[in-house]
């Protein structure tokens, strides 16, 4: 069964020299990295972490670049997480990219801009926060042939 | 079936040929839709486009993302309504979401002044079919409740133009749908090739120099913004243009408050908020010429000051980036657009503040131009002769800002 679930992560921007964020120790709450940019990540976490992590994160890049700056964006994204045997199929029916084993890539998912974080047969989709309802209707939609269902939230 | 398990091919690298029958230098939205225009709608694929860096890095990715229709001018209005025309149906003729969302526009007045401007405006608007219309404070605060109708308590709002038609498309999206969509035509876009010297021959433009060689040309386009003086000046040109930097910034994410482009007539001063809940706040272009795209701290206290003052939420949310890009204002604050002194060199400058909002109906008409020689109606006041006739299109009061 392939299941599309709303997940509400905590997400928290960090802006830094390239050099900073290369040797930047991994947060910690079980968040997730995802480098957006050569001066930029995107820490994924769970729900009510974003104190925690934004906390942790300036501590670790204060010290290695003063001008670093650390931001809590969780409003400005919309979550799902596509769960389930199908998932990677239901997956090619919404977009492009060539999904890895594991880890973070970024494109067009169902033909917005999108964040996709890759855990096993668990792919945990960011798209702006504005295209949260398009998300969860062309998904649903158009990986209908996989046999894609809502599932209840993450 | 969506499209999307089509093949979609990004940007390939493709030699610089010896000669195209046309060269834009450009990557910008306006060099590349006239790309895409001649390819699509004229069946002219031999076409070169040169950009020194890469496709979108100048005004075309650093604009605030604004479409309207609501000018001033007899001339202006039809051409921009033609626009947003071709707007609404981009995403899908593109085969690329440009994310164009229409949300509205509201230009609040805190002077009677200012009000009439904007009722006379609403007028030429109707006679042209394009639907703006003075609401007054009552009717503002039900648009919005958190837009401050005191101004701060020093301004108070009397007054303001709606235009519903106003919208927003993502400038990236824009940028990237032409040039995918002209590289699929057969169009040759060469990123990181610069332009540097324009070839003219008695009177006539025969080509380019490029840092990759000679490319001759039976047409050459002057798509740049920010340097169109400098690659006119390259073909002997002097153009009537002025470089000015023109700042924005955005704020943290924060929940939808916003919906649709607010402005202030008096204060020169408006926002929008983003897809990712950015609020997104731009003012006036910089009373200085300058080719720099530096940002600077008056204008950020400055925009923040007048944007709290109409709309106070914006106290509560940190400034999180700023940047700068470049505009190209001409005597009349619109467009230049046709054939130059120099037989075969064309026009495409003169951006200013419209050169976004402006692409798709520039690119389609100069497009017609170029392919049949004719001028369309619409572009034809925006001739590049029109300052030596003394024909000016004066359109600053619709220009200054976004």
């Amino acid at each position: 069964m392939t299941e599309l679930r709303d997940l509400h992560p905590s997400v928290v921007a960090c802006l830094a020299s390239p050099e900073a964020l290369d040797v930047l120790p991994p947060p910690g709450h079980g968040a997730r990295v995802c480098r957006t940019a050569p001066d930029e990540l995107l820490l994924v976490g769970a729900a009510g972490v974003a104190a925690e992590l934004i906390r942790e994160t300036a501590d670790r890049v204060g010290a290695l670049d003063p001008d670093a700056l650390v931001v809590d964006v969780t409003d400005g994204w919309a979550g799902f997480v596509l769960t389930g045997e199908g998932a990677r199929r239901a997956f090619s029916y919404l977009s492009e990219l060539e999904l890895p084993e594991a880890g973070f890539l970024q494109g067009h998912v169902a033909h917005v801009p999108a964040k996709v974080l890759v855990e096993g047969d668990a792919l945990v989709l960011l798209v702006p926060a504005f295209w949260e309802a398009h998300l969860r209707r062309r998904a649903l939609a158009d990986a209908a042939p996989a046999g894609i269902r809502r599932g209840g939230p993450s | 079936m969506t499209g999307l398990l089509r093949a979609r091919t990004f940007l390939r690298r493709t030699p610089v040929k010896p000669r195209y029958d046309i060269v834009i230098v450009g990557g910008g939205v306006n060099g590349l839709a006239l790309a895409y225009h001649l390819a699509a709608n004229h069946g002219i694929r031999d076409i070169g486009v040169f950009e020194r860096a890469y496709i979108g890095s100048g005004g075309s990715g650093r604009n605030t993302q604004v479409v309207r229709a609501n000018y001033n001018t007899p001339e202006t209005v039809p051409l921009y309504k033609a626009s947003l025309e071709i707007w609404r149906t981009l995403s899908q003729r593109l085969d690329f979401n440009i994310q164009f969302t229409t949300h509205g526009e509201l230009d609040l007045c805190h002077t009677w002044d200012a009000l009439e401007v904007e009722r006379d405006k609403s007028l030429l608007n109707r006679a042209y079919g394009v639907a703006t219309d003075i609401v007054m404070p009552d009717e503002i605060a039900r648009m919005n409740p958190l837009i401050d109708l005191t101004g701060g308590g020093e301004f108070p709002v009397v007054g303001a133009s709606y235009h519903p038609p106003g919208s927003l498309a993502r400038h990236d999206s824009v940028v990237w749908g032409f040039a995918t969509a002209a590289q699929r035509l057969g169009v040759d876009i060469h990123e990181g090739v610069a332009v540097t010297d324009v070839d003219v021959v008695e009177g006539r433009c025969r080509g380019v120099v490029t840092d990759a060689g000679p490319v001759s040309a039976g047409t050459v386009v002057n798509a740049t913004a920010g340097y169109s003086t400098l690659i006119a000046d390259m073909a002997g040109i002097k153009l009537p243009i002025r470089s000015h930097s023109l700042q924005a910034f955005v704020t943290e994410p924060v929940r939808p408050v916003l919906d649709g482009l607010l402005s202030s007539m008096d204060l020169y001063v408006y926002l929008s908020q983003t897809a990712r809940g950015e609020i997104l706040v731009g003012a006036e272009i910089l009373p200085y010429n300058t080719y720099s795209t530096r940002s600077t701290f008056g204008f950020l206290a400055e925009a923040a000051k007048r944007s709290i003052m109409v709309f106070p939420v914006v106290a509560k949310a940190r400034a999180m980036r700023q940047w700068a890009g470049l505009c190209d204002m001409t005597p009349d604050s619109s467009p230049i657009l046709g054939e130059s002194e120099v037989a075969g060199f064309v026009l495409m400058a003169g951006m200013g503040t419209w050169g976004f909002k402006g692409a798709p109906i520039f690119g389609k008409l100069l497009a017609e131009s170029i392919a049949t020689g004719r001028m369309p109606e619409l572009i034809a006041p925006f001739s590049p002769g029109r300052f030596a006739a003394d024909r000016m299109v004066p359109d600053a009061a619709s220009a200054g800002t976004h």
